[in-house]
């Protein structure tokens, strides 16, 4: 039988099928670090917005989808190309000195979010009936056990799970019955919230962006795609992952606002996540509050997972040694202590009586908002390094239009962020 | 004549065999070329004058 007449007798499978297996295959660090940026912090962020300004700010969620991709899609492709993390990179092509500010700055805003993330954990905790001395530590060694296991596949699996749980806000969401005309109206139709500009809505803003686009998630992916060894060829698949990554994160940060719009409409307020549940148990019922609490839970379980595992592989990709999760226990010490040291220290604190969290938590967002602007310059000069990553990798001149453009609007919030502290009569405070 | 579909079939990356990924420890640092040293340069200035922002609102009492 000659060659010809083998291929008309087979015929190859639909294109179609291919690539849908392909994307299964990867999928995984772009939904896991999008997801994973909904964490508490980003909850109590969203629903705020929802619950003092209705829905009039769901159009800044849409024009962070393009953002939230690019910037994403950018550590992806660096680390399929390089097949190293974010941290190895910025020590190996920018020096020591810039290597060790960056991890420093890494461990330090990490660990204060990591903090925010327990502090969140006994707050719902004490709403579902749980003591916070069983529910933080019972959380702490859950997230020791669930990366431990020296598989990165049990840990992909488990953690995508959890995101898949996230599901339930568009539950929420349907629940507190939305005005659809309005949510359309704002979506559609870009406009600032009855009262205008003010000091407090140019807060919620950044508030938002900053906890849509965050430091941790440009290491986490890097490394995430380093250590899941992504091929030349899944570039592709890991820029759908991505897409549909940061479609889900701005579809669930949607429909916590309009939960947080429910109390909007009826005028309730609240301090914490209980509270929340509390006040919304008139419109959602016992389960529908208790949910809430239930999913402030998951956000803060997920948002500490990825964020203690960016803090573990930037810190042994940096002291050297093995850094995946493919590896056991006593073959990456340096990785899993750091990791564990990470999430025990950030439970303890919560913990402690009188602990000052309201303060970190503001700690975090000052911090957070300064050091991403540079977390970013870094990423654009590293794709621009074609002497790395050939034509192939590098940014493309539209990438380098877009991206700029990202970073430009980034240092500005942190220039008006700056000016607010500076000057607190800049915008009027209130409407 | 018959037609028989082949079996997809995708390996995990995990299962497949290392490829040569395109860094290469001997590269060495960053080519200092001028918008390098522009974007570091601009960044640091950046970081200074944040660092000096909160140090002014910490030392006013927050």
């Amino acid at each position: 039988m000659s060659y010809a007449s083998l291929s008309q007798e087979v015929s190859a499978p639909p294109a179609w099928r291919q690539r849908l297996l392909r994307y299964l295959v990867v999928a995984g660090p772009g939904l896991i670090v999008m997801v994973a940026d909904n964490d508490a912090g980003a909850v109590s962020t969203y629903t705020q917005a929802g619950a003092q300004y209705g829905t009039s700010l769901l159009w800044v969620l849409l024009v962070l989808l393009p953002i939230t991709y690019f910037v994403q899609e950018m550590v992806a492709r660096l680390g399929i190309a390089t097949g190293q993390g974010h941290a190895r990179m910025i020590y190996q092509r920018f020096g020591t000195w810039w290597g060790r500010f960056s991890l420093a700055d890494l461990m330090v805003v990490n660990f204060l979010t990591l903090v925010t993330e327990f502090a969140a954990i006994a707050l719902a905790a004490r709403g579902l009936g749980v003591p916070p001395a069983i529910a933080v530590p019972l959380a702490a060694a859950g997230l020791i056990l669930l990366v431990g296991t020296g598989s990165y596949r049990r840990w992909e699996r488990m953690t995508l799970g959890l995101c898949g749980l996230s599901l339930a806000w568009f539950g929420l969401a349907w629940m507190v019955g939305p005005q659809w005309g309005a949510v359309l109206r704002d979506v559609a139709a870009p406009s600032l919230p009855a009262g205008g500009l003010t000091g407090q809505l140019v807060f919620v803003v950044i508030a938002i962006v900053g906890t849509t686009i965050a430091p941790w998630q440009l290491f986490f992916q890097q490394s995430c795609v380093a250590d899941k060894r992504l091929r030349f060829a899944d570039l592709g698949a890991a820029r759908l992952d991505t897409f549909i990554g940061a479609v889900a994160v701005v579809a669930f940060a949607g429909c916590m606002m309009l939960v947080g719009d429910a109390l909007h409409r009826s005028g309730g307020s609240y301090q914490d996540p209980a509270q929340m549940a509390a006040a919304l148990a008139g419109t959602l019922g016992w389960a529908g509050s208790k949910l809430i609490l239930l999913l402030m839970c998951n956000a803060a379980v997920l948002g500490a997972t990825a964020i203690s595992l960016s803090s573990a592989w930037a810190w042994s990709e940096a002291m050297g040694g093995r850094s995946t999760l493919e590896a056991r226990i006593g073959e990456a010490p340096r990785f899993y202590a750091a990791y564990a040291a990470c999430v025990a220290a950030a439970a303890g604190v919560v913990l402690i009586p009188g602990a000052p969290l309201q303060a970190i938590i503001l700690g975090v967002q000052v911090i957070a908002g300064i050091m991403l602007p540079s977390a970013i310059v870094f990423l654009q000069l590293l794709l621009n390094d074609k002497e790395m990553l050939g034509e192939r990798f590098a940014n493309r001149p539209w990438n380098n239009w877009v991206n700029w453009g990202c970073i430009a609007l980034l240092f500005a919030l942190s220039f008006i962020l700056a000016a607010q502290v500076l000057l607190p009569g800049l915008f009027p405070a209130t409407a | 004549m018959s037609d028989t579909v082949l079996d997809v079939r995708v390996i995990h990356p995990l299962d497949d065999e290392p490829e040569a990924k395109l860094y290469r420890p001997e590269l060495g640092r960053m080519r200092m070329t001028r918008s390098v040293r522009v974007s570091l340069l601009l960044l640091q200035g950046y970081l200074v004058l944040m660092l000096l922002l909160v140090a002014a609102r910490v030392a006013g009492g927050v």
